[in-house]
C-alpha cells in the first residue's frame, strides 16, 4: 500500500483554511492551529500537550472552541472554531499517530471524523479517511 | 466456608456480580451480604410517585418491582461460551442464579441507580458497610466520601496506566494483555488506592476476527459480558486470599498521584475491530 505522505495531506487541509480569528486575551485554537506546520513542530513537546488537552476537549466535551482561557482550561464562550480546523485537527492526530503510532490520537480522530463533535461539525473528508485507514492496516499491538 | 466483611452491591442480571458471587463461593468465602439490586435507570412513574409522595414513600412503593433478564440471542450466548472456554470456571450468565447460596444473608432492592436517595439510605443501614461495586453507574461523591462506607471496585485494567472507558481493549492495545486492578473508589474516575494489581496472558478466541467483521457490536459486547468478568472475579480473589485477618475494609493500599497513568476515553469501533482481531490466533 502507498503511504500518505502526512506533509502534503496537512498542506491540502491548510490550504482551505480561512484567516484564523485571534484575540489577546486568550488561546486561540485557530491560530494555534495554523501554526502547526512542519511535523517537527507538531511533536515539540509543547504543541503535543497542547494537542493532548484540546483532544479531551474533544472526547469529554465534544465541542472544539475559538477561544479557550489561557491555561486551556475552560472556552470562553460558545462559540466553535471553524470546521475546516476541526478537521485539520484531524489531520494532525493522523500525523503524530502516523509518526509515533500513537494510539490515542487515532482514535481522537477517528471519532472527530466519526461526527463525535456536536461543534462545529467536521466536513466529511475521503484523504483522511483513506489515511487513517492505511495507519489502521498496519496498527500493530504489544506482546506482554 | 469462611465469611468476609463484605456487602456485594450485586445488579440482579449482572454478569460481572455473578463471576464475582461464583470464584468467592468455589473457593470457600461467603460475603455478609448480597444486596441484590434491580437498577430500574430513569423511571417516569417512579419520578412522579417521589414528586408526588417525596423520596421515601416513593421508594417502599417500588420495591416490589423486578427487572426482566435481558434478551440474549443464540449467536450471543454462543460467542459468550467461547470467549469464556479457557476460563477458570464457567459462569452460567443466562439462567437463573440463586444468590442465597452465595451469602451469609441476600437483601432485595429496587433503585434508579447509584444516584437514588433510597438507595443510599439503604446503604447506610448496613451491618457491613464495605461494599463491592458491580455496575449500576456512577457512584455520587456523597457516597465515596463518606467515611463510614468504603467501596471496593474492580477496573479492567492495571492503574494508573490505563484509566477510564474500554479499560479491557486498551489495555490489550497499549499493554499488550489484559489487567485489573482492585482499588478503593473515591470521587475521581479510577483514581482511588490500588490494593492489587494484575496481568493476564493474552487471549487467543479462533474465529472471533470473522464474527467481528460480521457484527462487532455483539463481539464486543461478549467480551464485555462473558470474557472481562473473569479477570475482575480472578483478581477478587487474589485480594480477598491475601487478606490475612479478612479485614476488607482496612487492606494495604496505595495512593495514586494525579500526575501519574493515562485516561483512555471509549474506543471507536474502527480501532475496536484491530484489537479484537488481535486476539484471533
Amino acid at each position: 500500500m502507498t503511504g500518505t505522505d502526512s506533509g502534503a495531506e496537512l498542506a491540502r487541509l491548510r490550504s482551505r483554511l480561512p484567516q484564523p480569528r485571534d484575540r489577546s486575551d486568550a488561546f486561540s485554537v485557530e491560530s494555534f492551529l495554523a501554526g502547526c506546520v512542519r511535523l517537527e513542530d507538531i511533536l515539540s513537546v509543547e504543541n503535543r500537550s497542547r494537542l493532548a488537552i484540546l483532544r479531551r476537549k474533544v472526547e469529554v466535551s465534544r465541542k472544539l472552541a475559538v477561544y479557550y482561557e489561557r491555561d486551556l482550561r475552560k472556552p470562553l464562550s460558545d462559540e466553535a472554531a471553524d470546521p475546516q480546523y476541526a478537521l485539520l485537527l484531524c489531520g494532525l492526530y493522523l500525523a503524530i499517530a502516523d509518526r509515533t503510532g500513537e494510539l490515542v490520537s487515532l482514535n481522537a480522530a477517528l471519532k472527530m471524523m466519526d461526527g463525535i463533535l456536536l461543534a462545529p461539525t467536521v466536513p466529511a473528508d475521503a484523504g483522511l479517511d483513506k489515511w487513517a485507514d492505511q495507519i489502521l492496516a498496519r496498527t500493530g499491538f504489544p506482546h506482554a | 466456608m469462611r465469611d468476609l466483611n463484605l456487602t456485594v452491591v450485586a445488579a440482579r442480571h449482572g454478569a460481572t456480580s455473578r463471576a464475582y458471587l461464583s470464584y468467592l463461593r468455589d473457593a470457600g468465602y461467603r460475603p455478609a451480604k448480597v444486596l441484590v439490586v434491580d437498577f430500574i435507570g430513569q423511571d417516569a412513574r417512579y419520578a412522579r410517585l417521589q414528586r408526588w409522595l417525596g423520596n421515601r414513600v416513593a421508594w417502599h412503593m417500588v420495591q416490589g418491582r423486578r427487572t426482566n433478564p435481558p434478551q440474549a440471542s443464540e449467536k450471543f450466548r454462543a460467542l459468550c461460551d467461547l470467549l469464556q472456554k479457557d476460563a477458570p470456571r464457567p459462569i452460567d450468565y443466562f439462567g437463573g442464579f440463586d444468590f442465597t447460596m452465595h451469602a451469609r444473608e441476600v437483601q432485595s432492592v429496587v433503585a434508579l441507580n447509584f444516584e437514588d436517595p433510597g438507595l443510599h439510605r439503604c446503604l447506610r443501614r448496613q451491618d457491613c458497610r464495605v461494599f463491592l461495586y458491580t455496575e449500576g453507574g456512577r457512584v455520587p461523591g456523597a457516597l465515596l466520601e463518606d467515611p463510614d462506607l468504603a467501596f471496593l471496585h474492580i477496573h479492567p485494567g492495571v492503574l494508573p496506566y490505563v484509566r477510564g472507558s474500554d479499560g479491557l481493549l486498551w489495555s490489550i492495545a497499549v499493554r499488550g494483555c489484559p489487567g485489573a486492578t482492585c482499588f478503593y473508589m473515591n470521587a475521581g474516575i479510577d483514581t482511588g488506592a490500588i490494593i492489587q494489581t494484575r496481568e493476564f496472558e493474552r487471549p487467543a478466541f479462533p474465529g472471533i476476527a470473522a464474527a467481528s467483521t460480521d457484527d462487532l457490536p455483539l463481539v464486543y459486547r461478549a467480551l464485555l459480558h462473558a470474557y472481562d468478568p473473569h479477570l475482575r472475579a480472578q483478581l477478587l480473589l487474589d485480594v480477598v486470599r491475601s487478606s490475612a485477618d479478612g479485614d476488607l475494609a482496612k487492606l494495604p493500599s496505595r495512593k495514586q498521584t494525579p500526575s501519574e497513568g493515562s485516561n483512555y476515553y471509549w474506543m471507536h469501533p474502527r480501532l475496536q475491530k484491530r484489537v479484537i482481531e488481535a486476539l484471533d490466533a
